[in-house]
């Protein structure tokens, strides 16, 4: 190498360095955890703001909490500051364990970039309530109660079986393996469910539904303004029954399906589809300034 | 030994007359009882073969006696020691077993690569927004006024949006949700634009 390019070479090695140093940003932790009793009766109720809280399930009679919380600063001081200002708050009233986090001084503008996570491992016969502002909430092998309030949160479900009582509002719901007493209400708010069962109402403003019932689905119902619907159907699914509805919107179906009109003007159509045999099901859906899509298994 | 006609006996029992002992009965029987209890006491005692111990037996005796005053001499502050240690004891055992630890908590310090920061002016197009719908409000039609309550609750869901922002941070993930929110909004702006 000449010494003309000696400084050229110099200058291109050191360069990334430089670069990648102004890049780095210090990351300060927090993590608490604690165990609690779960006893018949119990029930676990999580505020998160800003949180991601996962739920799991397991074999012990034990509530495990698991919080992390985490401020990320180009300075270290800057974030160990930002830090102390997240609070995490534990009550426990009778059986019921409330857990909450929050910004103790909430006029204070922070820094750092700052994050809550949950990790929560209870039993699957824990009722669980969850209210989620901003962040997400994913839950999985529940056996008994789930009521989610959120906002601005994405929520996952998987494998959830009992009552479910599901608000959300600019916060995705995404779920595989429901069965049982479900309740939506979502508004500004995509639905995307795959194999699910049991009796459904969904409530849904200003989203896109695509839904994939099971043979197990009893009744579903489905009453969607301003979105469109996809209802995607089980293989050997013929002996569902349908009703569905359109207000200024087109209804699209599999082909060669024998159908009943039952209204139809410019701007709304009502039909039906007997199952191919003895019902065992009935899916209703009423769309209001949306399509409604019928088609076969995804 | 079983009695094989018990019922026999027994009613041939409870056939028998009753017979009740005179007063003085009773009062003579105890006076033998007590001289012969007396009598035969004294007779019994003097009766008693006499046997010498083994030493083995009056020495363990006497180092017995010997240790038992120094035990039995303990101060009483030491005594009151004792039972404090094993008050103590009792307590933190049943404190142990009884409490579940609390809650443990950790810090950890590290370093990651920052992303590039958020150079984006939200408040941009507020102007035309605000514009729009002033004239909304002003033609008072149905149709206009539905997607005016659309841009409505568009620009309060950004409104907390931008407050998390601050509050929490520039967290790529909430600006994603901002700019969704955002492109929801100038979508609906278009529609007011279109219909006016």
């Amino acid at each position: 190498m000449s010494l003309r390019l000696l400084p050229l070479s110099l200058l291109l090695l050191t360069t990334p360095v430089l670069v990648a140093q102004a890049e780095v940003r210090e990351v300060v932790t927090k993590t608490i955890e604690d165990t609690y009793d779960y006893q018949s009766g119990s029930e676990l109720a999580v505020e998160g703001e800003k949180a991601e809280i996962f739920v799991e399930t397991w074999d012990k009679q034990k509530i495990r909490v698991k919080v992390v919380m985490t401020a990320r600063h180009a300075r270290l001081e800057g974030a160990k500051t930002d830090l102390e200002n997240l609070e995490f708050i534990t009550e426990i009233a009778d059986r019921k364990i409330f857990l909450k986090n929050r910004r103790r001084d909430t006029g204070s503008e922070p820094e750092s970039e700052l994050s809550v996570e949950y990790f929560i491992t209870l039993p699957e016969e824990c009722p669980v309530y969850l209210k989620s502002h901003f962040g997400g909430a994913t839950i999985s092998n529940l056996r008994n109660r789930l009521r989610i309030n959120g906002e601005f949160s994405a929520i996952n479900i998987d494998n959830v079986e009992g009552l479910l009582d599901i608000r959300t509002r600019f916060g995705d719901i995404t779920g595989e393996k429901i069965d049982g007493n479900v309740v939506i209400n979502a508004r500004r708010s995509d639905i995307n469910l795959l194999d699910v069962g049991g009796t459904f109402t969904i409530n849904a403003q200003y989203g896109e539904l695509k839904l994939s019932p099971n043979l197990n689905m009893r009744d579903l119902r489905i009453n969607a303004d301003k979105s469109d619907v996809y209802i995607y159907e089980p293989v050997g699914g013929e002996r569902l029954a349908y009703e569905l509805a359109s207000n200024n919107g087109e209804i699209t179906l599999p082909d060669n399906r024998q159908l009943i009109e039952l209204e139809r003007t410019s701007e709304w159509r009502r039909i039906q589809i007997g199952p191919g045999g003895e019902r065992t099901g009935t899916i209703t859906a009423s769309v209001t300034f949306g399509d409604l899509h019928l088609a076969s298994k995804r | 030994m079983k009695e094989k006609n018990y019922r026999t006996l027994r009613s041939a029992l409870d056939r028998l007359p009753d017979y009740t002992p005179g007063v003085k009965a009773w009062d003579g029987i105890a006076g033998r009882l007590d001289r012969a209890a007396t009598q035969s006491a004294a007779g019994l005692g003097e009766r008693l073969p006499t046997y010498a111990p083994p030493p083995g037996v009056w020495n363990a005796l006497s180092q017995e006696l010997d240790a038992a005053p120094r035990a039995r001499r303990l101060p009483g502050r030491w005594m009151a020691a004792a039972a404090a240690a094993a008050a103590v004891l009792v307590m933190a055992g049943g404190i142990y077993l009884g409490y579940d630890g609390g809650p443990e908590i950790t810090y950890a310090y590290g370093q990651e690569t920052a992303p590039a920061p958020v150079v984006a002016d939200w408040d941009d197009d507020e102007a035309s927004f605000t514009r729009a719908r002033r004239e909304v409000a002003q033609r008072n039609e149905p149709h206009l006024n539905n997607l005016g309550h659309e841009l409505d609750e568009l620009t309060l869901a950004r409104e907390e949006v931008k407050a998390m922002l601050v509050a929490y941070g520039d967290d790529p993930r909430v600006v994603n949700q901002l700019a969704d929110i955002e492109r929801e909004r100038d979508d609906v702006y278009r529609r007011i634009i279109v219909e006016l």
